[in-house]
């Protein structure tokens, strides 16, 4: 070992931690997201939140200043989440964090922002624990989440006669909260509802044909789906191949969702009950204007994703506009309550539990012309499907 | 009492019989060689003595204890330290290492953890080395040495344990002829110094008659003839075995 | 009854798929002895392949297995180059370097891949006319499943008719099981590896081709796919073609069966198995007793304790690690903390590597026992920072015990194998007993005691104790014991008869090495606050590898710190790449063909040359 070879090393080691600091035109923000992993929600949620970006530069920035967006794939790992939010907050000098997918991304991003007392505006991840038993002053949210998705669907399947349920979900955070969440609410409406089989299998690791196979073994009258992306496409083909879903209603998690819909083609299970984002046929003004200037600009239809990065950025804007001042815990403050317009109508975040109102689409799959649609739907509000106040204040810890 | 009483020794491969039914003794400080042509079974025996593979049937007593089927540490423990057939050293070591490791577990140091415990070995270390002519290349790496001087460090290893029975296979194999005898005399000088027991193959016969009290000829993993160099070399099953006797005959006519 | 039927029947279409894939490394490690790390990449193209010709070739039955077989000859003509171009140059190596170079060559395919056909999930069509199902007493059965169940025994047929009829056969069969003869018989060893290689690559390519209707294709396929496919070789034994469909056959029956009866513990269930396999027969199911491969000839260098210069310039570097707060940003200080973290996981992979020459290929095991132990202490016990750390420690340390009980006596590529199984395992246990790891959400909320979690303070005791447990090390290795160790690897038999105990010593090692990887654990979980099981993850197991090669095999403790330093260093600003992959594949291979003697080596042959060349200026 000589001398030199150590004084290179260290060399090395200090050019490593160059400070990048943020300049006083600028005010920066960090986005991370799994990008690389689940690239069919996250690539359109990207141009999406592109987009609202553009059209804030266009429209002069924030109070003068440029809104600057560092974002960063986490490949679905929450470890790297972690360590990128700890390289944007402490090296590039961001004043809020953005993003996340998957739910443990979400969850580990809060615990972060806790600790560092910095804002985190989980835009995708759905677990309930993210603003409930876990929630705390830093974290918002912005999609309606597991529970308030599984309270829209579950009200609709209380009006199906299946007594019998069967539950498949993939084995972590999310898919744990959702067959809670629907448990509960289904046998909170219909008692006498019991639920036969459930089957766990590893995120995106699915064994289609021994699951669909240990499900029939249990014949249920009805199943709950919480499965998503290619999960899901297996799940469904070899559930159809199979004939599981024969004489059985299907309820399921976010399969209306373009996303993961349109993979399966006409393959699609015509009759699930879902929720869901039916593009091209949500025809209010706002949603109208946001689908179109969407398409001009990226020659394609929006996805949910695209919706969800849109309005993440339109309310990362209202925050900053609306804000004396960086400071994280005026940020806080001001989003409390905040209130925004976005393509679906007026959102709010609560200040009760920091949740957003956005809500989303409820109806059924069909096969139109070779493609898959969603019909029958119709929009959910959130704010309609959230339990009563003093529900949820017992439901978060104390500060 | 004699120091090795090998008793019915057997061990299969398949259908080979490397060694089949070995009985033999040997005396405390007797110096005894085990011939046969390539395959007959010599280093498979020496194996079986030094607990590297077990045998399938028979005993061993090495100075009065039951060792058949022991591991090689303990056989060493009793006194019977040996060398390999292609030098088996610590290539990555050098030579005054090599000798320390093979001191460690005799000092009972190999897992002390503090390198000064290290120091109080080498002297010990050296002396070993200087008795096989080898304190010159001390620093050497044991891969870095000749042939003939890797045997000589194996040989400094195997004394390191203060052994009563030495077995060495083959001890001059792939030495030049000068560099044999010399080996063999130091050998033989220190065997004598020590009053060691040596088991050794060899393919030399000058080197067998020259040094031997004792011959035993094996082939095809069976004992075939035991005797003094002069009983072996008349003995005519022997003489069949190694072509016509014609290596038996070179041995006698060279100096 | 029928619904067992039908469970086993789609037991065995699965493991006809996993069986190729299966067959084409085992043929590859019995002639050329690598263990491919990137033949899992090799099915994950093959399958991307298929499903892009299959879109582009005319729809009917023609198209889609033109498609397949297309894709499959096309995965053996790239797997002909990579041969040509990279591996030959790794045969001689020792078994890390090949693992090291052949997971350079996956992080490239999986980056090639991506930009061939994108990084979204893809699920093919079925094939026409075996889209249906056909009914087995009164359960429907897919009639693709059921073409599959008749696939892995063709191929079993083909490729023993290859073996026994052909002169190839005879060729590979001599190569596989006598080197030396193989080549007395005049064999040209250049030509056959390349041929069996892109044999290899072909069942590879055709094994993921023939998943296209079945399962969705991702870009994690490669390391789904050659973990089970290690698990399936390694099972029935390296080198045997037989026993990879048998083995094949049990992991998923195996599985098929298990859902139902434990479907919360799948994935551990296989690696279960395989581990009391290898107990009871570490050869594997019908492998043949494989001699561990003689020692690493580039560590056939003695080592020598550090100069003055050496010591001197080591103080000064700690003196300047210790004022590094004040001379550089606080991001830098989490990339210092990292590297430290890393760099004394790294030295505890490196004795193994380097002086106990035990090639240990799931040191994440320990690492990851290290960050589970903590965190649980954390979150369950609710104890403070150091109990915690020492609970790491604890931790690992047994598992380490555990697993030389288990392993002692097993060398080489066998143990390489294990080690990987025992960590699996581990990783398996950590993702699915989620009531006590929380599976894939991990443990959150491990922050260090409140007067130890200022960034600063927590530096300062990661560098303490990473100085600490460097300097213990390196005593180790110089130690009696350390020269003990040095011994048995270079020679076990020999060792053996000179009184050494070549078990007790890999045992005594292991749970040095893991002790401190444990701590090393202990301490990322407490700098992250959270701890999930990609601590456990085979991906970080070779990380550890990659960042010991980076530096250097040889040498006491300097090699692993610097490569730790510059792999922290290149992932930290690689990552932020869309090609990042590129970068440490690149990298990596650039090592282990062009200077495998790493940076420390390296660096020390140019010194060398200077060293002369101003020698010779003056002289
Ligand atoms: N591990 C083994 N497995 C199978 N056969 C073996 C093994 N070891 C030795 N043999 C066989 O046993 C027989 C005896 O071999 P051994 O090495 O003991 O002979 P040798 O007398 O030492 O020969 P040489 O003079 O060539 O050293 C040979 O036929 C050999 O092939
Ligand atoms: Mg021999």
């Amino acid at each position: 070992m000589s001398s030199r070879r150590i004084l290179c090393a260290a060399l090395f080691a200090l050019a490593g931690a160059a400070p990048a600091m943020a300049a006083d035109h600028e005010i920066r923000i960090g986005e991370i997201n799994s990008y690389s992993r689940i690239p069919a929600f996250t690539e359109p949620y990207r141009r999406g939140w592109r987009l609202a970006l553009e059209e804030i530069e266009a429209a002069g920035g924030i109070r003068g200043r440029k809104l600057v967006v560092i974002d960063r794939d986490d490949a679905g790992k929450p470890a790297n989440a972690v360590r990128i939010a700890e390289e944007l907050v402490r090296g590039e000098g961001v004043v809020l964090l953005m993003g996340g997918f998957f739910s443990n991304v979400g969850l580990a991003l809060s615990d972060f922002a806790r600790r560092y007392r910095v804002l985190y505006l989980a835009t995708e991840p759905l677990s309930d624990a993210l603003v409930w038993s876990k929630g705390h002053r830093y974290t918002f949210r912005l999609r309606p989440s597991t529970w308030m998705q599984a309270h829209m669907l579950a009200a609709a399947a209380a009006g199906l006669p299946a007594r019998r349920w069967a539950t498949v979900a993939p084995n972590y955070a999310y898919g744990k909260d959702a067959v809670a969440a629907f448990r509960e609410i289904l046998q909170g409406l219909r008692p006498e509802v019991t639920f036969v089989a459930e089957q766990w299998p590893p995120l995106f690791k699915i064994d289609a044909g021994v699951v669909v196979r240990a499900l029939a073994a249990a014949d249920p009258e009805a199943i709950y789906n919480v499965t998503f992306g290619s999960d899901l496409a297996e799940f469904v083909r070899e559930g159809r191949l199979r004939g599981l879903f024969e004489g059985r209603t299907v309820v399921s998690l976010l399969t209306g969702e373009p996303e993961y819909l349109e993979p399966l083609g006409a393959e699609a299970p015509e009759g699930w009950i879902v929720t869901g984002y039916p593009w091209d046929a949500v025809d209010t003004p706002e949603h109208r204007r946001f689908r179109e200037a969407y398409e001009r600009r990226w020659g394609e239809h929006p996805y949910m994703g695209s919706l969800v990065g849109y309005t993440a950025m339109k309310a990362v804007a209202a925050l900053l506009e609306k804000a004396p001042d960086l400071d994280t815990e005026t940020l806080v403050d001001t989003l409390e309550g905040l209130e925004f317009d976005s393509p679906v109508g007026r959102i709010r975040f609560r200040a009760l539990d920091h949740q957003s109102t956005m809500g989303t689409w409820v109806g059924r799959l069909a096969v139109r012309d070779g493609r898959p649609v969603m019909v029958d739907w119709r929009y959910a509000d959130g704010a309609d499907h959230l339990p009563p106040d003093e529900v949820v204040r017992r439901l978060r810890p104390a500060e | 009492m004699s120091l090795l009483e090998v008793r019915g020794l057997t061990r299969h491969y398949g259908g080979v019989r490397a060694v089949h039914r070995l009985s033999f003794d040997l005396a405390a400080g007797e110096v005894c060689a085990l011939i046969g042509p390539n395959g007959a079974g010599k280093s498979t025996c020496f194996a079986l003595l030094s607990g590297l593979e077990r045998p399938d049937a028979g005993r061993v007593r090495f100075a009065g204890t039951d060792i058949t089927g022991l591991p090689p540490q303990r056989i060493l423990r009793l006194g019977l330290a040996r060398t390999f057939q292609i030098p088996a050293v610590f290539s990555s070591l050098d030579a005054l290492d090599n000798v320390r490791a093979a001191l460690l577990a005799r000092a009972g140091l190999d897992f002390a953890l503090l390198p000064r415990r290290l120091r109080p070995l080498a002297d010990e270390a050296r002396a070993l080395l200087a008795r096989v002519g080898l304190e010159e290349l001390a620093d050497r790496p044991a891969a870095t040495l000749a042939y003939g001087d890797r045997k000589r460090l194996e040989l400094a290893m195997a004394l390191a344990h203060r052994p009563r029975l030495l077995l060495l296979d083959e001890p001059t194999a792939g030495l030049a002829l000068g560099e044999r005898f010399a080996l063999v005399d130091e050998l033989l000088a220190i065997v004598r110094a020590h009053r060691l027991a040596v088991l050794f193959t060899e393919h030399d016969m000058d080197v067998v008659f020259r040094i031997a009290d004792r011959v035993m000829v094996m082939d095809h993993g069976e004992l075939i003839a035991i005797g003094t160099p002069a009983e072996i070399r008349a003995h005519p099953r022997v003489r069949a075995v190694y072509l016509r006797g014609g290596a038996l005959d070179d041995a006698e006519t060279s100096p | 009854m029928g619904f067992f039927l039908v469970q086993f029947l789609t037991g065995l279409a699965s493991a006809s798929a996993l069986f190729l894939v299966a067959a084409g490394l085992t043929l590859v490690f019995g002639v050329t002895r690598i263990v491919n790390f990137a033949h899992g990449s090799l099915a994950m193209l093959g399958a991307y392949l298929a499903w892009a010709l299959v879109g582009v070739l005319p729809a009917g039955p023609l198209g889609w297995w033109g498609g397949i077989l297309v894709a499959a000859l096309a995965v053996a003509l790239f797997g002909l180059l990579v041969e040509v171009v990279v591996l030959r140059r790794v045969y001689g190596a020792p078994e890390i370097f090949q693992l090291a170079t052949t997971f350079g060559l996956a992080l490239l395919i999986e980056d090639l891949v991506r930009v061939l056909f994108g990084p979204a999930d893809r699920l093919g069509p079925r094939p026409p006319g075996l889209a249906g199902t056909v009914i087995l007493l009164g359960e429907p059965m897919p009639t693709y499943d059921l073409f599959l169940v008749f696939v892995g025994p063709a191929v079993l047929g083909l490729l023993w008719a290859l073996a026994r009829r052909t002169r190839f056969g005879v060729l590979v069969r001599a190569a596989s099981e006598d080197r030396e003869m193989a080549a007395a018989l005049g064999v040209d060893e250049r030509r056959l590896f390349s041929a069996v290689f892109a044999l290899g690559a072909f069942l590879a390519g055709l094994g993921g081709a023939l998943q296209l209707p079945r399962e969705t294709l991702h870009l994690e396929m490669d390391l789904e796919v050659i973990v089970e496919v290690f698990l399936v070789t390694v099972l029935g034994g390296m080198g045997s073609i037989p026993g990879a469909f048998l083995a094949a056959v049990l992991i998923r029956e195996l599985e098929a069966f298990g859902i139902l009866l434990f479907p919360r513990i799948t994935l551990v269930l296989a690696f279960l198995v395989m581990a009391v396999v290898l107990v009871v027969r570490p050869q594997g199911l019908l492998g043949e007793t494989e001699t561990g491969s003689g020692p690493d000839p580039r560590l056939l260098r003695p080592l020598r304790p550090a100069g003055s210069r050496a010591r001197l310039a080591t103080a000064l570097l700690v003196g300047l690690l210790v004022l590094l707060p004040w001379l550089v940003p606080p991001y830098g200080l989490v990339l210092a903390t990292d590297v430290m973290v890393f760099a004394l996981y790294a030295a505890s992979l490196h004795l193994l590597l380097g002086p106990a020459g035990l090639v240990s290929f799931g040191h994440a095991a320990y690492f990851g026992l290290g960050a589970y132990g903590a965190a649980l202490a954390v979150d369950r016990l609710g104890l403070g920072t150091f109990p915690a750390l020492a609970l790491a420690v604890a931790a690992a340390t047994l598992g380490a015990l555990l697993f030389g009980a288990v392993a002692r006596r097993l060398a080489g590529v066998y143990f390489a194998m294990l080690s990987l199984a025992f960590a699996a395992i581990l990783w398996a246990t950590a993702v699915q007993w989620d009531e006590l790891t929380g599976g894939d959400d991990g443990i959150l909320g491990v922050w260090p005691d409140p007067r130890l979690s200022p960034l600063v303070v927590w530096y300062e005791l990661v560098l303490v104790l990473t100085v600490l447990a460097l300097v213990l090390l390196r005593t180790l290795i110089f130690a009696p014991f350390g020269l003990a160790l040095r011994a048995v690897r270079d020679h076990p038999v020999r060792a053996a008869t000179l009184g050494l105990r070549p078990g007790a010593l890999r045992v005594a090692v292991l749970a040095v090495a893991g002790a401190l990887a444990g701590l090393a654990g202990g301490l990322h979980a407490f700098a992250k606050g959270s701890v999930f099981p990609d601590v456990l993850h085979v991906a970080r197991s070779v990380e550890g590898l990659v960042a010991v090669l980076l530096g250097g095999l040889h040498g006491a403790g300097a090699g692993p710190v610097i490569g730790a330093a510059v792999f922290v260093l290149l992932e930290d600003w690689a990552s932020r790449l869309p090609w990042w992959r590129t970068v440490v594949g690149g990298t990596i291979l650039l090592v282990t063909v062009a200077m495998p003697e790493g940076i420390t080596g390296g660096l020390a042959r140019l010194a060398g040359r200077w060293r002369r060349r101003v020698r010779e200026a003056e002289g």
